[in-house]
């Protein structure tokens, strides 16, 4: 068989021709927009969100892809600001704090319902809260609702302590000096209705230990005060009824915390916390999210679910503000390839993308767009754990060196959409407690020798790292033109990240520090997730893990409560009962300005300590066309859809988005306002009502 | 005697096999460009290091304020431009295919192990043995290989991996290199799920062979199972073994290519030709060179695989002889 | 022959448990599980969630029941889209991994047979080089690197073609089926023209030329038979890949195709969603590699089924 075959010219040939279809697509973006941009007829938007929810059901998952999902589903008390993410009134008109901050008192509004007419009771969150917190659900989120009074205990399965008489087991019991069989004093309180269950809540907390034998035993072993106190005395389990969610009226609720909480109200607006129809979810169990049986709380209801393909919400008439809904339905796209999402918006077949999606190779192109850009700082960070529990990472100094030596500005230019991160709390996105923090360092710096000059310059200081590893007995030598160190044990520090694009460059670009400023080659070991979280959990490497975290609320204890309690999540083995105890007594303090300096002290100590090296605040890094208005780039990227519309009228289209957070659009802002109102006038009457109390008693 | 004779009959045919592929164009350039391939991956990294003193994974952060760390156009320094991290790309193209270059070679040696024992013993045991062997191979067919390189990499990788693996990476690249058993877990996990064919193949021609005289005579001698089987007719068999190998090393290329596109390929900071334009393509309407390097060098070694694949396979398959 | 096929389709099914048993015993070595996340579950809750879905019975059990239930064709329901049955997530996603498999199938055959057949026939000629080129180029393009190609120029330079999503419409399922058929198409063509060649030399060719029959009819009647067996086997296993390992196009095009939801269910660590798919996708590849089996019979009298 005498065999022919193209020629070497032509197949160079065909090379050339796909050489100049490439470099002919690059050179045509020069117009005003990115890709085709015309408004749609309809009122429709088309949000790409993420990958494919886990579930509809809004206590289950945990990602922020469902979050931005379920908020057009669900309603709860209260809603998201859309620029601050402050919580503003939703089924809740209003709400009253009590003055030790642990009761929360909400007023629900008469008119509002279910998808299928049914009315929305306070019952309906008692059970909604209940049911986030049973066992049996086993949400991942119910730590959320852990500042609930008697929350975790429920949620982990524990049981209050009761002696013959019929008398619980009290923490104060166990205090040095209290006599156990001495009646407790029930403190009165008249925030709310008195019913039988507030006294019950009022209560001082009773001690709670895990019902189940093994955990029990373990734990009793250890504190052989409480083994003595409960030995002997039946074990109650903590229910559902236990936990503080109160339903006084149909439309009054109250919750009584642990301990203050100040951040809690915000909190409230997360999808965890929103209601839902108690009937459906009873009848149809785990089914309860299909299109066919599925009864929404929320602007919108769930029309169609094609998994992997569009999630499509239709405005609900029967909605309490349908009024002031303004978009018919939104068709949610679950993509994760930016790639491709890109390509959809630049044909015009995507108004608007989450947060995170222009890979950094395209932003000095899409950046041109700005109309469209979204780039603002984030409630969300990087940053990678050590594990403090293996050497030569369990010395400080090792640890100190390995942060120096990282040029955060560089590494900020380098991904092009990040700031520097020296602390744990992202920068710029809460103001108040930044200025609270300055402060409180500069008068710890006093108290521990660190001079200003070497407590700013923590972004990059290679000379002092390498000072720093010597001292650890690692010392770093002249190579030629750059820096080796010989004696460092290479085979016990890599780095290890879950894969992904950003997590590579990242590495890559750490690891090419450290070799030019320290001359230590880390290796890169990268695992996909499912593997990644057991090996990082259970301190099994060496060196660094890559982390991230995003704020569940706003409120800096968020971050800061990722090292709390020595069973704490940070991967780090670090822990110290100093920085639990500066948590807590933060969060006694009513003062906003007190707590955050108590916070600040915290974040110190645990700074001080390096058992992290901050990275990076997040930008937003999003894009959405002109024509979609109301739609903030805020903290969280978490959108309240009601207050989106689409602007036909191009003149009136958003123009250099950059000042978007400051510009006024007085549509948003006046629906805003009338929501607000029904808390302000609560807010005046109660003002009124006490100072006429104190006239009176004058 | 009777070996001899086959020894010199076997060179016959080699050179005769030769002089066809020779006269073969198209497999001739196949051979060059590979040739030329492997001279400039082995050296070539050495050479620009030593020029510019750039390497795959430098990164100039250390240079003014990291603004050379960004993508920049081909140019005198970087002839194939940088990429986002204002790493080369001639040299990571370079580093890539020896990557590259090494899954395909190192994976189908694997296959070639694996399934040339498996297809020959099956094929010259026959009857229920072969039966269920061949049984098996359906079966590892049909379980989607995504699966098993998936489970491979996962179970086996970080700090579980084999010692034997993690030492034999330590050969190559030093101690501590996690990055690099990673790569040669890979290399054996693609050879692991690419035997299959190979197995059949080999079966195949031990069928057609293992009635043939010399079989029976060797048998009639009492040479035991195994050397009847390796020393008389894997050797025999080998013709169709080089082609298919040949055409196995652009095919585990490809797989590798489409792992790294899933993100599970080759992992930092090593590179491969399939990495590398799984990353280039991201960009590809903003800086084309980041996909046209490495795509086209990759592209280039398929098809001369492919050319010399086809080459020795006219030269080398006895059917097309007689004419 | 009928005996053949029974025989043949009788023993898929130990063959399709015996794959599941191996997947399972691969899922349960790789590290991590469904539940693990960022956060510290509750032991108590952990405990639950292992009671729930029956991970706490000894590993016969499980895997008894496991069996049982795949025996009953009844995957249970997906650990990580809760509420959602196997059956139901393979039933709603595998019609689109077909419809763009089965098209690239189509695509790939009609267009390399013509393509192998019309070079085999003109061989040597400009049309011979520059279509075995593009074959060529076909198989040393990833169709990773295709797909993006092809959105750049039709979708957002000529705007002619969208850029991805399943439309409903003709329009969005150009590009995904171009891309996947490719390499196929490429394979096919260089199968075709090869074994036309080796045909066309062939004893029973020579006779029928001799018979005096006309070229077309020598070529399409006689020729064609023998000429497309390589291609045949080759085709058989491709059907089932195309219409399972449509990954790359369904995650370049955001198609919801099985491919996708079969990674995402093994880096999921989802059990009863990944043993659900690969025992149907298992099926499927034995029961196509039938087909091919007995096709043959049809193609090359001279081979019989015992």
């Amino acid at each position: 068989m005498k065999d022919t075959r193209p020629t070497q010219f032509q197949f160079g040939l065909a090379i050339a021709i796909l050489a100049s279809f490439i470099s002919g697509c690059t050179s045509s973006a020069s117009s005003k927009f990115f890709g085709q941009t015309s408004a749609p007829q309809e009122n429709i938007l088309r949000y790409v969100s993420g990958s494919e929810p886990q579930s509809l059901d809004p206590q289950v998952p945990t990602g922020q892809p469902e979050a931005r999902v379920l908020m057009a589903f669900f309603d709860g008390l209260v809603e998201y600001h859309p620029k601050s993410m402050e919580a503003i009134p939703a089924i809740a008109e209003s709400w009253e704090v009590s003055d030790d901050g642990t009761e929360y008192l909400f007023h629900l509004r008469k008119n509002a319902t279910f998808s299928n007419g049914d009315p929305v009771k306070a019952g309906d969150f008692v059970y909604t809260f209940r049911r986030a917190l049973s066992p049996e659900l086993a949400a991942e989120n119910a730590y959320l609702a852990y500042y609930v009074k008697y929350a975790e205990p429920y949620n982990s399965g524990q049981s209050f302590v009761k002696d013959t008489n019929g008398h619980f087991l009290h923490q104060s019991d166990l205090e040095p000096g209290a006599d156990p069989a001495a009646e407790t004093p029930v403190k009165p309180d008249n925030f709310g209705a008195n019913t039988e269950f507030h006294r019950k809540m009022d209560e001082p907390m009773r001690v709670t230990v895990p019902s189940d034998e093994e955990s029990r035993s373990a734990l009793l072993e250890k504190d052989p005060k409480l083994k003595a106190a409960v030995a002997g005395k039946e074990l109650v389990p903590v229910k559902a009824e236990d936990v503080g969610y109160e339903a006084i009226d149909d439309h009054t609720f109250r919750i009584k915390l642990l301990q203050p909480a100040p951040y809690f109200l915000g909190l409230l607006a997360h999808q965890y916390f929103r209601v839902v129809h108690p009937p459906t979810v009873e009848k149809y169990g785990a089914q309860w999210t299909k299109p066919e049986n599925i009864v929404t709380s929320g602007a919108y209801r769930l029309q169609a679910h094609r998994p992997y393909d569009v999630v499509i919400a239709a405005k609900d008439p029967k909605y309490w503000d349908a009024a002031n809904v303004h978009i018919d339905r939104i068709e949610f796209y679950p993509l994760d390839e930016q790639t491709t999402m890109l390509n959809l918006y630049k044909a015009g077949r995507v108004d608007a993308t989450y947060n995170h999606t222009i890979p950094s190779g395209w932003i000095e192109n899409v950046k041109q767009f700005t109309d469209e850009y979204l780039l603002f700082p984030e409630a969300s960070i990087e940053y990678y754990s050590i594990n403090t529990t293996r050497p030569p990472m369990n010395d400080l100094k090792v640890r100190q060196a390995f942060a120096l030596a990282i040029d955060r500005e560089a590494l900020a230019k380098f991904r092009k959409t990040v700031k520097p991160l020296v602390d744990f709390t992202p920068e710029g996105i809460f103001p108040r407690y930044e200025e609270a923090r300055t402060k409180v360092y500069a008068e710890l710096l006093k108290k521990n020798n660190i001079t200003q000059e070497q407590w700013k310059q923590r972004t990059f200081d290679a000379e002092r790292a390498r000072k720093l590893l010597g001292e650890a007995g690692f010392p770093v030598q002249q190579q030629g033109s750059g820096w080796a160190c010989p004696t460092f044990p290479f085979d016990k520090v890599n780095v290890m990240y879950n894969t992904s694009e950003n997590n590579k460059a990242i590495a890559e670009f750490l690891q090419a520090q450290w070799k030019q400023n320290l001359g230590i080659t880390v290796p890169l070991n990268n695992m996909e997730w499912k593997t990644f979280l057991p090996t990082t959990k259970a301190l099994e490497f060496g060196g660094f893990a890559r982390r991230g975290w995003v704020a569940d609320y706003m409120d800096p204890f968020t971050y800061l409560a990722l090292f709390y309690s020595p069973k704490n999540d940070s991967s780090t083995g670090w822990h110290d009962p100093r920085y639990d105890k500066l948590l807590d007594d933060a969060n006694k303090l009513n003062d906003p300005q007190a707590r955050f300096e108590k916070l600040a002290e915290a974040e110190f100590l645990v700074m001080s300590q390096q058992v992290v090296v901050p990275l990076s605040t997040s930008g937003t890094n999003w894009i959405k066309k002109p024509y979609v208005k109301g739609l903030y780039p805020n903290a969280g990227t978490v959108h309240a859809w009601k207050f989106v519309y689409i602007e036909r009228d191009a003149a009136n289209w958003d123009t250099n988005v950059e000042n978007i957070m400051k510009d006024e659009d007085q549509r948003v802002e006046q629906q805003i306002a009338q929501l607000m109102q029904s808390q302000i006038n609560l807010e005046r009457s109660r003002e009124s009502v006490k100072n006429g109390n104190t006239a009176a008693a004058e | 005697m009777a070996e001899n004779v086959e020894t010199i009959k076997g060179t016959s045919l080699g050179r005769d096999a030769w002089r066809r592929l020779l006269k073969n164009k198209l497999a001739v350039f196949g051979l060059v460009v590979m040739v030329l391939m492997v001279f400039a991956v082995t050296i070539g990294p050495l050479i620009i290091r030593l020029t510019t003193g750039l390497t795959a994974d430098y990164i100039p952060s250390d240079v003014g304020n990291g603004e050379l760390v960004n993508s920049f156009p081909p140019s005198a320094r970087h002839p194939m431009g940088t990429d986002e991290a204002g790493r080369d790309m001639l040299s990571r193209v370079l580093q890539g295919g020896r990557i590259s270059l090494m899954v395909g070679v190192i994976s189908t040696f694997v296959s070639l192990i694996v399934g040339v024992s498996y297809g020959a013993i099956a094929g010259y045991l026959g009857g229920r043995i072969d039966n269920a062997m061949m049984r098996i191979v359906d079966i590892i067919y049909a379980i989607p290989y995504i699966l098993i390189v998936i489970v491979l990499l996962s179970v086996f990788g970080g700090p579980n991996t084999p010692g034997w693996i993690t030492s034999l990476a330590e050969t190559f690249g030093g101690a501590g290199n996690q990055g690099l058993a990673q790569i040669f877990l890979l290399f054996f996990a693609l050879g692991l799920v690419s035997w299959l064919t190979m197995a059949r193949v080999v079966r195949g021609q031990i069928l057609s062979l293992k009635n043939q005289e010399f079989v029976l005579a060797a048998k009639a001698t009492g040479v035991s199972t195994p050397a009847i089987i390796f020393r008389h007719l894997v050797p025999n068999a080998l013709g169709p073994v080089i082609v298919y190998a040949t055409l196995t090393v652009p095919s585990v290329m490809l797989t590798e290519a489409f792992l790294s596109f899933l993100g599970i390929g080759v992992q930092a900071p090593f590179a491969s030709w399939g990495s590398l334009a799984a990353d280039g393509i991201k960009n590809i309407a903003i800086y084309p060179w980041q996909l046209l390097f490495p795509g086209i060098t990759m592209a280039l070694t398929l098809f001369s695989l492919n050319f010399l694949g086809d080459g020795l396979r006219d030269a080398l398959d006895p059917q097309t002889r007689k004419f | 022959m009928l005996n053949f096929i029974l025989r043949r389709l009788l023993i898929i099914i130990p063959m399709a448990l015996l794959v599941v048993t191996l997947t399972w015993g691969l899922i349960r070595m790789a590290p991590g599980n469904f539940y693990i996340s960022e956060r510290k579950l509750p032991p108590a809750v952990e405990k639950n969630i292992r009671e729930k879905y029956g991970l706490d019975k000894p590993w016969y059990q499980q895997y008894g029941l496991m069996l049982l239930n795949i025996v009953k064709l009844d995957f249970g329901e997906s650990l990580r889209y809760t509420g959602q049955s196997v059956n139901e997530i393979i039933y709603r996603h595998f019609p689109y991994s077909a419809t763009i498999g089965l098209l690239a199938y189509l695509l790939a055959l009609f267009v390399g047979l013509a393509a192998g057949l019309a070079a085999a026939l003109k061989q040597n000629s400009p049309f011979d080089y520059s279509s075995m080129a593009f074959a060529m180029l076909g198989l040393s393009v990833p169709n990773f690197v295709l797909g993006p190609i092809l959105v750049l120029v039709f979708s957002l330079w000529l705007f002619w073609l969208p850029p991805g999503r399943w439309g409903g419409d003709i329009s969005s399922l150009v590009l995904p089926v171009i891309t996947l058929a490719a390499i196929y198409m490429a394979y096919i063509a260089r199968l075709t023209r090869a074994g036309m060649l080796e045909v066309m030399r062939s004893d029973y060719i020579r006779t029928a030329r001799a018979k005096g029959l006309n070229e077309r009819n020598v070529l399409l009647k006689h020729g064609l038979r023998g000429g497309i067996i390589p291609v045949v086997s080759f085709t058989g296993p491709a059907l089932a890949s195309l219409l399972a390992g449509t990954v790359v196009v369904e995650k370049v095009f955001a198609i919801p195709g099985l491919g996708n939801i079969f990674i995402q269910s093994v880096l999921n660590r989802d059990e009863p969603l990944i043993l659900g798919i690969v025992a149907f996708l298992s099926i499927l590849i034995m029961v196509f590699n039938l087909v091919v089996d007995i096709s043959y019979g049809f193609l090359d009298p001279r081979i019989r089924y015992e």
